[in-house]
């Protein structure tokens, strides 16, 4: 029987802490321990911004989020809520535009999350604590 | 149930260290990462040694290393990720201070 | 959801940080009550200045915080009933035990550090 690890995420991108999440699912999946998720929640839900520009030189957090998720199938699962009050959005075009936006072009983009992240809510936070063996908050 | 203490800071900014202490039981065990590899020469995890020596203390060698932190302790045990992974499932629960 | 298992996992929320300067306190509350509808069985603990969070008299609103203060009193509602205290935190900070809700219970350090070690799944906030 595979060990079944979940890694609650509270730590921002550019934080090196966040570097340390990624590591621990780098070593479960080089010892045959399925992670069955990472829940991002408080200033860990700052990993999903689409947008973030980190300097190429400097640790790609986001990259490292996106290769666990499409090379090693490991689901993201964010906190909508905690992520909407820190300005993370899957319904850009959900609102009324405003004379200053009818101005220019429209926007075509919905979304400022990207798009490896599962837009989900404490629900699944809950799903995860029950299903894993093991449960991590880092 | 026997419980991993994950320590994430330097207990010399901020009370995690303390509070690890104040709530470990004598078949728990105390892991240092990240900051908290600052914590190997804190005169509180040193007085633990002797108040506590049931408690085993673990830290990660990368970030000590990382951050020249280093400590003749013999009773601290240097460990790796694939380490940290094997702790987690090890022991019955865990909880990060950080 | 599909299928949470019924209830075989205990969580444990601890609280370790003052309720307004950061959100914290209320990310912890929010994730607890969800837990709570889920019927999971949760307790909540206060520990450090964690203790601030539970002290009577509190008036978030003179300084423009929402009040999550007053969502504790629906703890009841999703019936957890396991809040705990640590003795020692309230007396280091010299705090009366005058809360704003009524079923806390204040547990000297050993014995909170116990309940704390009998629970599965451990979040601290």
């Amino acid at each position: 029987m595979q060990n079944t690890l979940a890694l609650v995420v509270t730590t921002p991108p550019n934080s090196n802490l966040t570097t340390s999440a990624i590591n621990l699912v780098h070593a479960a999946i080089e010892n045959n321990v399925k992670v069955i998720g990472v829940f991002f929640y408080q200033d860990g839900v700052l990993n999903a911004a689409k947008h973030l520009s980190i300097p190429s030189d400097e640790f790609q957090t986001l990259t490292q989020w996106q290769q666990l998720n499409s090379r090693y199938d490991v689901p993201l699962y964010l906190c909508i809520s905690a992520a909407e009050k820190r300005g993370l959005t899957d319904e850009l075009n959900n609102h009324e535009p405003s004379s200053h936006e009818l101005s220019h072009e429209p926007s075509q983009e919905t979304s400022n999350i990207d798009s490896v992240f599962t837009v989900s809510g404490l629900g699944e936070l809950v799903e995860l604590t029950s299903k894993a063996e093991r449960v991590v908050q880092l | 149930m026997a419980m991993l203490h994950i320590v994430r800071d330097s207990g010399f900014t901020s009370n995690a260290l303390a509070q690890c202490l104040n709530m470990s039981l004598p078949r728990d065990a105390i892991l240092l990462m990240d900051d908290g590899c600052y914590n190997l020469q804190h005169p509180l995890l040193l007085a633990a040694l002797t108040k506590q020596p049931d408690i085993s203390i673990y830290f990660v060698s990368l970030h000590a290393n990382a951050r020249a932190q280093y400590s003749e302790q013999t009773l601290f045990t240097a460990i790796t990720f694939d380490d940290v992974l094997k702790l987690i499932f090890t022991f019955d629960n865990s909880i990060t201070w950080s | 959801m599909s299928d949470v298992t019924q209830a075989t996992k205990t969580v444990a929320i601890v609280n370790t940080q003052a309720p307004f300067s950061s959100a914290a306190g209320k990310e912890a509350l929010d994730a607890a009550l969800i837990f709570g509808s889920f019927e999971q069985a949760i307790s909540l603990f206060f520990i450090g200045d964690g203790v601030f969070q539970m002290i009577g008299d509190q008036n978030a609103s003179s300084i423009a915080v929402k009040d999550y203060l007053k969502t504790f009193s629906a703890l009841e509602f999703y019936d957890i009933e396991n809040i705990y205290l640590c003795k020692e935190s309230l007396n280091e900070r010299n705090l009366p035990a005058n809360f704003h809700i009524d079923n806390i219970q204040v547990l000297a350090q050993n014995e909170f550090s116990q309940r704390l070690h009998s629970h599965h799944v451990i979040y601290r906030f």
